[in-house]
């Protein structure tokens, strides 16, 4: 049987930021089920879809920017594979993109470079932006803190929770917790 | 701000554990726009969103009235305790799952009673609402509360705090009562009770009925609706597949067991829809996972094509086929077989007595050697535990039973360890509890230090059998309180009443369980824990529950007692045949079908 691979990237939008990673998983799973495309499984005594998510979205964050990839025993357009799947997840959960990948085409882990998460707060305060750990940058940081402002986490800091900076925040800067967390994009 | 932008729209619930159970909007889910609304049915279950979502019976009915144009059913569940604490703290009473709209605004408020120690959390669901506690204390502004579900057998300890009940399988009737009730709507409350008392199997306390009020059957299973779409949550909960009722009823009559009377006659859904059914709703759902229900699968007439058929069709979509409760006697190799087809789902057997003795005292009449064989099907199968059921605390119970019980397990053990070194057993013990409308409604509870004393023994017995076991117990404590209010009477509503003032909610959860505040409560209003339990009934005492009519008669129950007694087995369940043995059925009106194409 063949093996086709594809990257799909979606939205996790509100009130889906407060799914887990394993609710998506699965809905993905079920999603894929009633579809009907027919995906890879794993071998052993407790076969599971061959699904690969690069990075899991802490429950909370809301995202333009999931991705995950998946082994199909058939080839199918794109474009059909986005139709065919957007019609069983709502909306805020949609599919932004699918693309077909070759086997030697690097899985998404290994060509990211940086994710950028933006926070939103209830209202812009008076606050010098303190000294961010290491591998986080502000993006266009101005001279008081805006209501809504992005991060820039790259190198090891991509495998942090954006609520790991937050709790940082609260705690060293006295900040106040945001009220909504976005991943925005990724960057490679 | 409405709850959807309140809660569901920031971070404000990242404090609370598992935020994704209060959402809603699930695969499935039913909305209608607000212009064909005309009756709004809240479907509430005393408990938190993963156990409600995993009973069928809401299921069925959520299905039900929403095929009724013009009807809005939605989902209640109980909040974990942290969640209820935020929604007091931030002034947002319960809502539904769908539109997010307040309990307290629903026309109809459906309550499943599906375990008695629920019935604190019914009043847990009512406070969260801000619907008054006691009927008596609610007019027009608020939705009629009315019960359903087994502990509707004897309702007397809730009846103080429910408009209603309905008594049975609501299949046929239900839709009929709420096209009424929404005809009825804008009438005054007084008026809509008691013509609501004129339907079959509706129990209105406030009302002077008739009695007793009969319990509603579906005759024809085959005919009864059954959804064909279901809800997919997105949390992960206990029952997490897709489930079609095979039979409903039992033909065994376990003297122990009230689900055997009081679902009788044993009714079966022909294998053609069972399979029909079963795609539709996993083409719809995509669900994993399938389990064929019933109270006890292997008794179904074909249950080994059935299952096989099923997994075959099933297996190129990775999609297993799992059987709840099996019986030993008839759990065979090919059965075991079938049902490893994609992935091997638990298997569960339940003895429920240690002896051949004990087991015709309780009607189970399961011989030593049928139990070995059953073991033998499943481990030669490859399955390398099985799950037991037992009981203990039985009427009749000696010493040699709970060593037969030790026995039963390491015989079972030394079978699975010739076909692998790493066979074992995962015991799971439970108290035994007197039910109404069961040949046991009369016999005492046994005390819990005697509960306890023979667990330690069983315990020891157990011990040289080393980690093969496996085994857990229930919690004494909490089967003496399931057992006061199973066999109650209305006195015990102040004492709910009182425990649940005193913090008691959410009490089928061992954490969340305090026999102090029943101690205390009883205490208080002066009832004698000890006359509800510990006392054997005579048999001209007349029950709290005999205005509710299961449709097995008294006579059948006494006699089954007596053979009890004398430790032999009662007459089988056989509908179709013209049998009148227990009284439910009058003139044989059951179908039966039994061929697979
Ligand atoms: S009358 Fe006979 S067939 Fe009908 S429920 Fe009773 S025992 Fe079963």
């Amino acid at each position: 049987m063949g093996k086709f691979r594809y990257r799909i990237q979606y939205r996790k939008l509100v009130p889906f930021h407060l799914l887990s990673h394993l609710d998506i998983y699965r809905m993905w799973e079920r999603a894929f089920r009633r579809a009907r495309i027919p995906v890879l499984y794993s071998q052993g005594f407790n076969p599971r879809p061959l699904f690969s998510f690069p990075f899991a979205t802490p429950l909370g964050i809301e995202s333009k920017a999931e991705y995950f990839e998946v082994f199909c025993g058939e080839p199918i357009p794109p474009w059909e594979l986005k139709e065919r799947l957007s019609s069983e997840v709502p909306e805020e959960l949609g599919i932004e993109s699918v693309c077909a990948l070759a086997s030697f085409d690097l899985p998404l882990q290994k060509v990211i470079r940086g994710i950028v998460y933006t926070f939103f707060f209830q209202e812009s305060f008076p606050l010098e932006l303190p000294s961010l750990p290491e591998g986080i940058t502000v993006l266009e940081s101005r001279e008081e803190i805006p209501s809504v402002i992005s991060f820039l986490f790259e190198g090891k800091q991509m495998l942090w929770s954006p609520l790991k900076l937050v709790s940082f925040l609260v705690t060293e800067c006295c900040w106040p917790f945001p009220k909504r967390i976005l991943k925005e994009r990724i960057v490679v | 701000m409405d709850v959807e932008q309140r809660l569901f729209s920031d971070l404000t619930l990242l404090s609370v554990e598992r935020p994704g159970r209060y959402l809603g909007r699930e695969w499935n889910s039913v909305v209608k726009p607000d212009r064909e609304i005309r009756y709004t049915v809240a479907l509430a279950f005393p408990d938190i969103y993963e156990v409600g979502m995993s009973h069928l019976g809401l299921r069925i009915l959520y299905g039900l009235l929403n095929a009724i144009p013009g009807v809005q059913a939605e989902r209640v569940f109980l909040p974990w305790p942290d969640m209820g604490r935020k929604l007091k703290e931030l002034g947002i009473p319960l809502f539904s799952l769908e539109r997010k709209k307040p309990v307290s605004s629903f026309d109809l408020l459906g309550v499943s009673l599906q375990h008695e120690l629920s019935y604190t959390s019914v009043l847990y669901l009512l406070d969260l609402s801000g619907i008054p506690l006691r009927q008596d204390e609610r007019d027009e502004r608020f939705p009629i509360v009315l019960g359903g579900g087994p502990c509707t057998m004897n309702p007397e300890p809730l009846v103080p705090f429910f408009d209603a009940f309905f008594i049975g399988e609501a299949e046929e009737v239900l839709g009929d009562i709420v096209r009424f009730l929404m005809e009825m709507k804008g009438r005054k409350r007084e008026t809509v009770l008691s013509e609501l008392s004129r339907f079959p199997g509706v129990y209105v306390p406030s009302v002077s009925q008739q009695v007793p009020i009969q319990r509603q059957i579906v005759w024809d299973l085959e005919r009864a609706f059954f959804p064909r779409q279901t809800l997919v949550p997105y949390v992960s909960i206990v029952h997490d597949r897709v489930a079609v009722e095979i039979a409903r009823g039992c033909t065994r009559g376990c003297r122990f067991c009230q689900a055997g009377m009081i679902y009788r006659p044993k009714r079966e859904r022909s294998p053609e829809q069972v399979i029909e059914i079963a795609l539709k709703l996993l083409e719809t759902s995509g669900y994993e996972e399938i389990s064929l229900l019933s109270l006890s699968s292997t008794d179904y007439s074909c249950i080994e094509e059935l299952v096989e058929k099923l997994s075959c069709l099933l297996e190129p979509y990775r999609v297993n086929v799992s059987l709840p409760s099996l019986r030993m006697d008839t759990f065979s190799v090919n059965l075991a077989k079938s049902l490893k087809r994609v992935r091997k789902s638990t298997l569960t057997f339940a003895p429920e007595a240690g002896t051949e003795r004990l087991r015709n005292v309780i009607n189970k009449g399961l011989r030593d050697e049928e139990i070995l064989a059953a073991a033998e099907s499943a481990f030669s199968s490859s399955w390398q535990e099985i799950k037991l059921y037992f009981m203990i605390g039985l009427p009749l119970e000696r010493e040699e039973d709970i060593r037969g019980i030790a026995l039963t397990v390491r015989e079972i053990l030394a079978v699975g360890k010739s076909f692998r070194k790493d066979a074992k057993v995962h015991l799971s013990i439970a108290a035994f509890i007197p039910k109404p409308h069961t040949p046991f409604q009369w016999v005492p509870q046994e005390r819990k230090e005697n509960l306890q004393a023979k667990m330690n023994f069983l315990k020891d017995l157990l011990r040289p059998l080393g980690s093969s076991v496996r085994y857990h117990w229930s919690s004494f404590e909490m089967s003496q309180i399931e057992a006061l209010l199973a066999r109650g009477d209305r006195k015990l509503s102040r004492v709910i009443e009182r425990v649940y003032k005193k913090g008691g909610i959410l009490e089928n959860w061992q954490e969340h369980f305090a026999f102090k505040r029943w101690e205390e409560a009883l205490g208080e209003e002066g009832i004698d824990f000890a006359s509800y339990l510990y006392r054997e009934r005579s048999f001209d005492e007349v029950f709290p529950w005999e205005h509710i009519s299961c449709g097995v008669s008294k006579a059948f129950l006494r006699e089954e007692y007596e053979r009890a007694c004398r430790g032999i087995l009662g007459p089988p369940c056989l509908p179709g045949g013209r049998c009148t043995q227990c009284g439910v059925c009058k003139d044989g009106k059951v179908s039966i079908p039994n061929t697979i194409s």
